[in-house]
C-alpha cells in the first residue's frame, strides 16, 4: 500500500528531474506539465479517490484531442531528415 | 392479528435488508471497473503528451542521432510512434465503451488489452531515446 508520504516523496524527486529537463529541452517542458493532472489522478486513485463517469468521460475527450494533434501528419521530408 | 403484521413487516424488513446487501456489492463492482479504467485513460494521458512533447522537438538531421548535445526527434521513431498511439487510442476508447456499456461485468480484458497496446507505445518512445 502506498503511503500519502511515499507519493510526496517521489512527486519531489519527480520535480527534481523535471526541473533538469527542462534546462535541457523546452518543448519536454510542455509535456510534462500537461501531465501533471494524469499523474495527480493516478495518485488519488491510489490514495483510495473512486472515479465518476463524468471524470472518464472528460479525459477520454481531453486524451482523444491530444491524439488527433499527435497523428497530425509530419511535414513532408525534404531529404534534410530523414532518419 | 398485530403480532401477524408485526411478522409480516419484519420479515420484509429483512428482505428488503437482504436486497440492500446485494446492491452495494454492485456498487463496488462499479467502482473497480471505473477506478480501473480511470487508471489506464490517465497513463495513455502520460502517454500522448510525452509523444506529443517528442513530436515538438526538431527534427533530426539526416544522418544524426539524439543525444545530449543534440536533442531532436526522428521522423522514423514518430511515425512508429503514430501508428502504436493509433493502436492505443483504439483499445483505450474501446475500454471505456465496454465499462459505460456493461457497467457490471468485468473490464479486465478490455484493460489488459489497453494496457499491451501502451506497452507496444512505452517501448517505442524508449527507441526514441537510443
Amino acid at each position: 500500500m502506498v503511503t500519502a508520504a511515499e507519493i510526496q516523496a517521489g512527486v519531489a524527486v519527480a520535480e527534481a528531474i523535471v526541473s533538469a529537463i527542462i534546462k535541457a529541452a523546452p518543448a519536454i517542458r510542455q509535456g510534462v506539465v500537461s501531465s501533471l493532472p494524469y499523474v495527480q489522478a493516478i495518485a488519488g486513485l491510489i490514495q483510495g479517490t473512486n472515479a465518476t463517469q463524468e471524470q472518464i468521460d472528460a479525459t477520454l475527450a481531453q486524451i482523444n484531442t491530444a491524439t488527433d494533434e499527435f497523428l497530425r501528419p509530419l511535414p513532408p521530408d525534404d531529404g534534410t531528415t530523414t532518419t | 392479528m398485530r403480532k401477524l403484521i408485526a411478522v409480516a413487516a419484519m420479515l420484509c424488513g429483512l428482505a428488503l435488508a437482504g436486497c440492500q446487501t446485494t446492491l452495494p456489492s454492485l456498487n463496488i463492482s462499479n467502482a473497480v471497473a471505473m477506478n480501473t479504467v480511470y487508471g489506464i485513460e490517465n497513463a495513455y494521458g502520460i502517454a500522448i503528451n510525452a509523444g506529443n512533447a517528442y513530436k515538438a522537438l526538431p527534427l533530426c538531421k539526416t544522418g544524426t542521432t539524439p543525444s545530449a548535445t543534440n536533442i531532436c526527434a526522428r521522423r522514423s521513431v514518430i511515425v512508429n510512434l503514430q501508428n502504436a498511439m493509433g493502436r492505443a487510442r483504439l483499445a483505450v476508447n474501446n475500454a471505456v465503451t465496454f465499462q459505460k456499456a456493461y457497467p457490471t461485468l468485468d473490464v479486465t480484458n478490455v484493460v489488459a488489452a489497453a494496457q499491451t497496446a501502451l506497452n507496444d507505445v512505452r517501448a517505442v518512445l524508449a527507441s526514441g531515446a537510443n
